[in-house]
């Protein structure tokens, strides 16, 4: 275990995230709309929420970051290119979750019809390659934190679950199994550090 | 990742909607909402690089100078969704790659002189 910053307070980044993100999927999933997108997107609640969770990628890029180091060495190369997968994916759907948090909006005011309109292949590749990147990238990772046997069985278990159930992330509550899973890595991680420091104090008599 | 999302927007979404329903879209003025995140994209990618840029010259592990050319890659990179904007902290970080290696090579060679030192 490396002694860098990002390591010290790894376990506390991967805990906030999680919840953070947890807490905004299921506010948006109180206030989504599916049948009746173009008030949903006028609804000043939907915009805020949106915009709230569009905000969560970039912390959970850091606390993949963060996950990453702790398992680093134990992971070898695939855990590299599992962390390097896991790391396009979180980008790719942070910058699809950009559009419907500033564009989307505008767009619904400006030309409703867009909402309707028939998608061209362009637009479908950027949509359908951001939500496999994320699901294959979180995927690998948690394949390579079992490989690794560093954190829990049940939590790498937990990351896989999440990562395939995120293929619709971009959707509430579909993000949720996910923050949860990092939820629960988040607190072994705590704990897991704190008991290593407690091991590692000298014993006073 | 913000101006990764504006950049999404340019790719996929710009030349739908320019080649159909949305075309109009694209000559109207932008809302406030969708000048706030393009605004802050560029702020944040800019400021980001070069608070990094900057840590990295506090913490003397780089070069200097190729700590500086990040900071100078962060403040071009406020304008690096237009081309050639980008072009300063693209060549800051290959240079940093190319120390990266470098100084990495040299480090396993130092350790391997050790090694076959320590077993004579």
């Amino acid at each position: 275990m490396t002694d860098s910053p990002l390591s010290r307070h790894a376990g506390v980044i991967v805990l906030v995230v999680g919840t953070y993100m947890a807490a905004t999927q299921v506010a948006l999933f109180a206030v989504v709309d599916v049948d009746d997108p173009a008030t949903m997107l006028a609804d000043p609640v939907f915009r805020v929420l949106n915009l709230a969770y569009a905000a969560a990628f970039p912390g959970l890029a850091v606390a993949l970051s963060a996950a990453y180091d702790r398992q680093a060495r134990q992971a070898g190369s695939f855990g590299l290119v599992a962390f390097s997968a896991a790391m396009v994916g979180t980008v790719t759907l942070g910058a699809d979750m950009w559009f419907e948090g500033f564009a989307a909006p505008w767009l619904a005011e400006v030309v409703p019809e867009v909402l309707t309109a028939e998608k061209t292949a362009i637009w479908q590749a950027g949509f359908l390659s951001s939500f496999a990147l994320f699901s294959i990238g979180w995927l690998l990772f948690g394949l390579a934190s079992l490989h690794a046997r560093v954190f829990p069985r049940l939590v790498s278990s937990a990351i896989l679950i999440g990562a395939i159930v995120g293929f619709k992330a971009a959707s509430p509550p579909y993000g949720v199994a996910l923050a949860l899973a990092l939820v629960t890595l988040g607190v072994w991680m705590v704990r897991s550090r704190t008991a290593v420091q407690t091991a590692a104090e000298p014993i006073t008599v | 990742m913000l101006l990764g999302g504006d950049l999404w927007f340019e790719t996929f979404a710009v030349p739908w909607l320019a080649g159909g329903p949305g075309a109009e879209a694209l000559l109207s003025t932008p809302s406030t909402l969708m000048g706030i995140g393009a605004v802050a994209s560029y702020v944040l990618f800019a400021l980001g690089w070069v608070m990094f840029g900057l840590a990295s010259l506090r913490a003397r592990v780089f070069p200097a100078w190729i700590s500086l050319l990040v900071v100078v890659g962060g403040v071009a990179g406020y304008q690096a969704l237009l081309a050639p904007w980008g072009t300063p902290l693209g060549v800051a970080i290959a240079t940093l790659g190319v120390w990266l290696v470098r100084s990495a090579s040299v480090s396993h060679r130092t350790d391997e002189r050790a090694a076959t030192g320590a077993r004579r």
